[in-house]
């Protein structure tokens, strides 16, 4: 598949084990990683414009 | 101001007033401290103050922001209605990060569907209960009601993420199921029906959800798109 989705894409991991396979494919916008207990593992190459790990809060979607 | 249904749009400057039957049909700011009978927000609104409310309904794909540190009164016997649908959600935040907006309602019972809730406390002594809910973090006083965790399938070929028709629970099965919860996994297998290179699933909502998302064995390359504005929020176990 191809990666064209330019929202956010939150990752938000509740509990271990959470993994993440991207198998090549680029994420052309931000990607956030959140979680509350253990973090993401990454088992292949991560490539992502930007990417932030934090602890704050989904931000409106600026509809309004 | 007591009367007939009023339709509009608009920004309620000011504060300290009373309406009545008020039915806003686009995005609507209300300020400082007012008194509704029955408030139907058809579209997002913003808002502020503390207000007293009859009946408050908001509207199912709408944002609704509350104003951190505010209080949204339901008053007693009064209703307040903010359900979803099997193909969108309805978004209920405050304005300020990490900083929460209070509902109250001292007695009975606030049920609510398919809704996304971040930084909003429910206080006052009612049940506050949310059903096919995503819970994104600081909201207290809720019970997020517990769901059967499903497998759905994309099927059909490309087009949007809020049609039920893409999603089954079967691969290649018949398509109809609501669009995925925070609790289901996603699966687009070879059986997805991507005939030609290229085609897409559009995440169309301004919030989409999955818990796990798994490519594996698609065909045609298909692409997974969506416009700045949506969000996609994939959960862990």
């Amino acid at each position: 598949m191809a990666l064209a989705f330019y929202g956010e894409t939150h990752f938000m991991s509740h509990a271990t084990g959470e993994t993440i396979t991207s198998a090549g494919r680029e994420f052309p916008s931000t990607v956030l990683f959140r979680w509350r207990r253990r973090g993401w593992t990454l088992l292949d190459a991560f490539r992502g414009i930007n990417s932030h790990t934090v602890t704050g809060r989904y931000t409106r979607t600026g509809k309004t | 101001m007591h009367g007939p249904p009023s339709c509009f749009g608009a920004n309620f400057y000011g504060g300290n007033q009373s309406y009545y039957n008020l039915v806003s049909e686009t995005g609507t700011r209300v300020d400082y401290n007012n008194s509704f009978h029955s408030a139907t927000f058809m579209s997002n609104a913003r808002i502020y103050g503390n207000n007293h409310f009859d009946i408050l309904t908001f509207t199912t794909g709408q944002v609704y922001e509350l104003a951190a540190g505010s209080t949204q009164t339901i008053n007693p016997g009064g209703a307040f209605i903010g359900n979803g649908s099997c193909m969108d959600f309805l978004t209920i935040i405050s304005t300020s990060a990490g900083n929460a907006a209070q509902i109250e309602k001292a007695t009975g019972t606030i049920g609510l569907s398919y809704v996304v809730l971040q930084d909003i406390h429910a206080v006052g002594g009612a049940t506050f209960s949310a059903a096919n809910s995503a819970d994104l973090g600081n909201n207290v006083g809720w019970t997020f009601l517990p769901v059967s965790p499903r497998n759905l399938y994309w099927v059909g070929g490309g087009g949007d993420w809020n049609d039920v028709a893409h999603w089954s629970l079967t691969s290649g099965g018949t398509g109809g199921e609501c669009i995925p919860t925070p609790f289901d996994n996603v699966f687009f297998d070879q059986n997805a029906g991507f005939s030609l290179p290229g085609e897409q699933v559009n995440i169309n909502i301004p919030v989409a959800f999955c818990h796990n998302m798994d490519w594996t064995g698609v065909l045609n390359l298909p692409a997974l798109i969506g416009d700045y504005q949506n969000k996609l929020f994939i959960f862990g176990s």
